[in-house]
């Protein structure tokens, strides 16, 4: 599936991640955890063409896809929720999410896409003719992840997606992470709060100043000492 | 922020790198004037050098300050129009209408600037100052009772001769071009020094901060709209200086020469070209340009494409300009 | 003056407006998608009057095919200076104003180029359909109407094409978030480079309409550039519905300026509108807040 072989970014002259390496295997859910300004946005921007990749090496399903342009991902299977959901501000929840399945011409494979994706999320139903910009938080989110599915990917990464919402909103996105991922499809995501993080992810990566320090599974993550202590506050 | 003691070293470097250079320019001054050019090179230099006054008070706007104005031409002719009006028909000496010229144009320019101030984006406030020079142009154009329009106003006086102790008669005529030389070579060193000293100031400093993040800068106490106001009404006045010189030195004034678009894009090719946000690049680009146009004098109907062609190379291949090509060698060594 | 009088100059003055707005459309659409403003944007329509001179007169196109070759070729021209000049300047630093003069060099080489290749003289065209209609006493040649049926039935099409299409679709969605359009799948610079070319196209549709009322020559794009700047700032920039009411408003304004005072002073009020609306809405008539480039 997605692995990243000792990847090294710089923004400008600094550089930002040190030989990244981890992989995501198919139809896992996969949590990258650390502190602000760690690089957990950076790994996805590299992974995504957001950012181009100084050294080292992505690979997805064998085919080296390294700094492939960003447009190119839907069709490869990959696709991203942008951090603060990035919604086209101006265009209904409809077109967003039509949007989402912009490399797919056929139109009766995007309808059922869409009658999917409103089973999943009914919002996208009952407000199809909103404004996008007039939803709250964590609609939008739900909008921005029904976009992010609309391209029928094999994963999906999301950058922050509990950024800025209540608790409540939290668990419900969780569990529509959970929900996609019961589907087949692997989920990659970044957050701050072990718990939000490793509670329900197969796998976490922790990563520190742009280097993974701390690999394993979503139980032992948060069973490690130092996950406990720095990040647990036991 | 430095030192005390810090600040003063840094002081005295820059007094004596300023005394430096004015000596070297005066030194360059006499020299040029020892080798007895023809009237038609010094004609050249003194142009050049006062597009290099209009180029150091653009750039002190546009580069330094951080507002990308397209309309500096509208002052330019406000200042050399009201010169040579007021010199004309109220009998002052060209000396005293040029500073009055001058001023008038930093006086419209506090105007013209309200309303840009409240614009953040770069293509808004070159737009809006665009249409402020082409205003000023209709207007200068149209009131033909008071300008005669495009045909030309003439009866300019020229700058009377002064007598200078120790040195002797200073003339200004066609035939001895001297003293114009003299004049805009003090007017172009005063700009620039000027706008060197001025940027490394306090006041500069606060140029500096409300340039790169007027939000930051706003927090930090700094009134950003003294700042914007103060460095656009000095670039004004600067180019108005240089305005009035131009008027009080050709004699002759049309709309087109003194206020248009094509104007404007001769003085943003030369700062451009030599170097924007620099202190030497504008002259550089003033010289090079006038000098370079000149060499081209058989095709001189092709002076504004060639303009136009080496700003999208400058801008292509060194977009720092020319005053920035050492540098750029020193960071690779580096 | 009189009422028909008053009426005539209106209905030129919407006329002129609906060219303002098709002018304004294109240089907006550009800025909207890519926050470039194209200075030589004139210069499309002085080009494409030029191609429509010599298609009809070196070529001897009839009248559809030679108005359409102006509109391809403005079109091109569009493309050609995105994909040439536009887009190496884009991933530096610097590029709002490095584009700027860029363009604004290249408009004069525009210029220069035609008047040395072609000349200074002023070449006039005929009229596509003569003769003309009065209605209540004010007199209207059936081409200047045809402008005005030609401008809507472009800007319609202009809005079905943004609203209906799949290229529409996502010339909006980059002028909204172009990294979340890149992440939905869409090739932003193949979107920059259409809205280049779309740009030329309406600016060729307008040298079209305008070319046989005006007269052909170097300098014809000047003005039409200059209205389009002062139509964008003053419609939002970058919204396309508020550029082409902008576009009626400065053509209205103008014509009715003109009829108290002179034309040499027609300028002066689009100008002046400009300024003056800016110091009490600096977004614009139209613009969103919240679009800060």
């Amino acid at each position: 599936m997605l692995s990243l072989e000792n990847v090294c970014v710089w923004y400008g002259k600094t550089q930002v991640l040190w030989d990244v390496s981890m992989t995501v295997q198919s139809g896992e859910m996969v949590a990258l955890m650390g502190p602000n300004g760690s690089g957990k946005s950076t790994v996805f921007k590299a992974v995504t063409g957001l950012l181009p990749v100084r050294s080292g090496k992505i690979t997805w399903n064998g085919r080296d896809i390294t700094n492939l342009p960003t447009h190119a991902m839907t069709s490869i299977g990959i696709s991203l929720v942008l951090e603060r959901r990035r919604l086209f501000p101006r265009m209904t929840v409809r077109e967003n999410v039509l949007l989402g399945a912009y490399s797919e011409r056929d139109a009766s494979v995007i309808k059922s896409r869409l009658d999917e994706v409103e089973d999943l999320f009914p919002l996208v139903k009952e407000r199809a003719d909103a404004v996008a910009g007039s939803l709250s938080g964590g609609q939008q989110q739900m909008v921005a992840i029904a976009r992010g599915l609309m391209s029928d990917p094999k994963m999906l990464i999301m950058d922050e997606p509990f950024l800025g919402l209540s608790p409540i909103m939290v668990k419900q996105i969780t569990a529509v992470m959970v929900a996609v991922n019961k589907r087949g499809k692997s989920v990659l995501f970044n957050e701050q709060n072990a718990r939000v993080s490793f509670g329900n992810s197969d796998r976490g990566y922790l990563l520190q100043s742009g280097q993974v320090v701390l690999s394993g599974s979503g139980l032992a993550m948060l069973d490690h000492e130092e996950v406990k202590s720095v990040y647990l506050g036991h | 922020m430095e030192g005390p003691s810090n600040t003063r070293m840094l002081s005295s470097s820059v007094t004596l790198r300023v005394i430096a250079s004015v000596l070297a320019v005066g030194v360059v001054g006499a020299v040029v004037l020892k080798m007895k050019p023809d009237a038609y090179t010094l004609h050249l230099m003194v142009m050049s050098m006062i597009w290099g006054v209009f180029a150091v008070g653009w750039n002190l706007a546009s580069g330094y300050g951080g507002l990308k104005t397209f309309g500096h031409q509208g002052f330019f002719g406000i200042a050399a129009y009201a010169s040579a009006l007021l010199s004309m028909h109220f009998a002052l000496s060209p000396w005293l209408t040029i500073w009055i010229g001058a001023l008038i144009a930093a006086a419209v320019s506090v105007v013209v600037v309200a309303p840009v101030l409240r614009l953040r984006s770069t293509p808004q406030i070159a737009i809006v100052t665009l249409a402020f020079g082409e205003i000023a142009r209709i207007i200068i154009e149209n009131v033909k009772s008071v300008t005669r329009g495009e045909s030309g106003l003439i009866g300019i006086p020229g700058l009377p001769n002064v007598r200078v102790p120790f040195v002797g008669e200073l003339t200004f005529s066609a035939a001895d071009k001297t003293g114009y030389f003299i004049v805009s070579l003090i007017l172009l060193t005063t700009a620039s020094v000027g706008v060197y000293l001025l940027m490394r100031s306090r006041y500069g400093l606060g140029v500096h901060a409300v340039r790169d993040a007027q939000d930051a800068a706003e927090s930090l106490g700094l009134n950003a709209t003294v700042y914007r106001v103060g460095v656009f009404a000095l670039s004004a006045f600067i180019v108005g200086a240089a305005g009035g010189l131009f008027a009080h030195y050709l004699l002759l004034l049309t709309p087109s020469d003194a206020v248009g678009v094509p104007l404007m894009v001769m003085i943003v090719s030369m700062v451009i070209v030599g170097g924007h946000r620099t202190i030497v690049g504008p002259v550089l680009g003033a010289f090079i340009l006038t000098f370079g146009a000149e060499a081209f004098r058989d095709i001189e109907e092709y002076r504004l494409m060639i303009y136009g062609l080496l700003v999208i190379l400058v801008m292509r291949l060194m977009p720092g300009g020319i005053a920035r090509v050492g540098t750029l060698f020193h960071w690779r060594r580096s | 003056m009189t009422v028909s009088l008053l009426v005539e100059q209106l209905v030129n003055g919407i006329i002129t407006g609906s060219m303002y707005a098709l002018m304004g459309a294109g240089l907006a659409l550009v800025y909207g998608t890519m926050r470039v403003m194209n200075f030589s944007h004139g210069e499309f329509f002085m080009v494409a009057a030029y191609i429509l001179f010599l298609a009809l007169g070196a070529l001897m196109l009839p009248t559809i095919p030679a108005a359409l070759l102006a509109i391809l070729g403005a079109a091109c021209l569009g493309g050609l200076i995105e994909k040439g000049l536009i887009e190496p300047l884009m991933k530096r630093e610097g590029w709002e104003l490095g584009t700027i003069v860029t363009t604004l060099g290249l408009s004069f080489i525009l210029q220069n180029g035609v008047l040395q290749v072609i000349g200074e003289e002023y070449y006039t065209l005929q009229y596509f359909v003569d003769g003309s209609i009065t209605l209540f006493g004010v007199t209207l040649p059936y081409q200047r109407l045809l402008i005005l049926a030609v401008a809507i039935g472009t800007i319609a099409l202009m809005e079905l094409f943004l609203r209906r299409s799949r290229a529409g679709w996502a010339l909006r969605a980059v002028s909204q978030d172009a990294q979340a359009a890149s992440v939905v799948g869409i090739n932003v610079g193949r979107v920059f480079l259409m809205a280049f070319a779309l740009s030329g196209a309406l600016s060729g549709v307008a040298a079209v309409m305008m070319a046989p009322i005006q007269s052909v020559n170097p300098w014809m794009g000047v003005p039409m550039g200059l209205k389009a700047f002062v139509v964008v700032v003053l419609g939002g920039m970058g919204s396309f519905r508020g550029t082409i009411i902008a576009g009626f408003i400065v053509g209205i304004v103008e014509a009715l300026g003109t009829t108290v005072t002179s034309s040499e002073w027609r300028e002066l009020f689009s100008f002046g509108l400009l300024i003056l609306i800016i110091w009490f809405k600096p977004e614009g008539l139209f613009g969103n807040v919240g679009r800060r480039a």
